[in-house]
């Protein structure tokens, strides 16, 4: 018997990797995600010095019809100007040919 | 689900390395548990592919820029780690703004400071950028300091002065460090977790397994302090 009193029990060990296995049943396997705005984040990724590794696919060169051409200047904001460009990248076309495409369905 | 990140736009840190012990640690601890390997070179993605370790762990190699928040909408595990390349790109910067927790990787020279200083800078920014919208959004990160000398081994001066530095910075450090080990290398080597290559002379490989248990239980830890249980 202990003269000061330090008759305590002897402290539970738990094994470490226990306890860690135990701690991860707090996290749980999946939640729904706050979407980010992209252009906001890469814009900042930018100022940093952040920039895209990954080439642009290049754009295929066609051999068009002899017709005369004019030229077309448009200026549009931002977000349709990009999904232009998207639609004509996934679907491998050249601007015209999208316009060409619009225009027919269109008709 | 925590996404966490670990980043460091300086090659060669010992990113994947951490990345790997980390992630097949806690698979073995029985959490569900998926890289996403966004390095161009694949570490991981060949490490799984192309070995023969019998590990839970899952990974998805050939993430690119545009199908980064698909790929994590599309998972569904506890923990989902983001290996990055080094370098200072998109993906990096992306991956930084939809993590719960990014880990910065360093060793002990000014290179390795210098860019992680820059990983630091875009994790801040970013989570100032998505306040805007989410005010209650946090980023929070940690530094760890990489292929140290190993417990009892001498310290060099630039790592003391380093790790003074970070301290006077207010940059919040792992108290976890992931020495440089023999083991490590062989995980790579051999294509197997720490656990599987038992029957290996690589070393101490009890120490190293015990310091990947510290820094994950570490991690767990300040997963659970800073709120970051991806919900």
């Amino acid at each position: 018997m202990s003269k000061f009193g330090l008759d305590l029990e002897p402290e539970s060990t738990v094994p470490a990797a226990s306890d860690l296995a135990s701690k991860l049943a707090n996290f749980p396997p999946s939640s729904p995600k706050t979407a980010i705005d992209l252009k906001a984040a890469d814009a900042v990724a930018a100022s940093l010095g952040f920039v895209s590794r990954e080439a642009t696919p290049r754009r295929r060169r066609r051999v068009v019809p002899t017709e005369p051409k004019r030229q077309l200047s448009i200026l549009m904001p931002v977000s349709k100007y990009e999904r232009f460009v998207a639609y004509a990248d996934r679907h491998r076309l050249t601007y015209e040919e999208v316009i060409s495409r619009f225009l027919e369905t269109a008709d | 689900m925590p996404i966490i990140a670990v980043s460091n736009p300086k090659g060669g840190v010992g990113k994947s390395t951490a990345t790997l012990l980390m992630a097949t640690y806690l698979a073995e601890q029985g959490a569900s548990v998926c890289v996403l390997d966004a390095d161009p070179n694949q570490p991981i993605y060949d490490w799984k592919t192309q070995g023969e370790s019998k590990t839970t762990l899952d990974v998805v190699g050939g993430v690119k820029e545009s199908t980064l928040m698909d790929t994590l909408d599309g998972l569904n595990h506890q923990f989902i780690f983001i290996d990055l390349e080094g370098t200072a790109s998109v993906m990096v910067s992306r991956s930084i703004a939809m993590a719960d927790f990014v880990i910065v990787p360093l060793q002990a020279s000014a290179v390795d400071v210098r860019q992680a200083a820059k990983a630091i800078r875009a994790v801040r920014d970013e989570e100032k950028v998505a306040q805007r919208s989410n005010p209650t959004r946090r980023i929070p990160y940690r530094v760890v300091m990489t292929r140290t000398p190993a417990p009892g081994a001498p310290v060099s001066s630039v790592q003391r002065q380093l790790e003074k530095e970070i301290v006077a910075a207010g940059i919040s450090k792992f108290a976890t460090n992931l020495a440089e080990r023999l083991a490590y290398k062989a995980v790579f080597v051999e294509r197997l977790t720490l656990t599987e290559l038992k029957d290996q002379k690589v070393g101490n490989l009890e120490a190293a397994k015990d310091n990947v248990h510290t820094l994950v239980s570490e991690l767990i830890d300040t997963l659970q302090a800073v709120g970051a249980h991806g919900q």
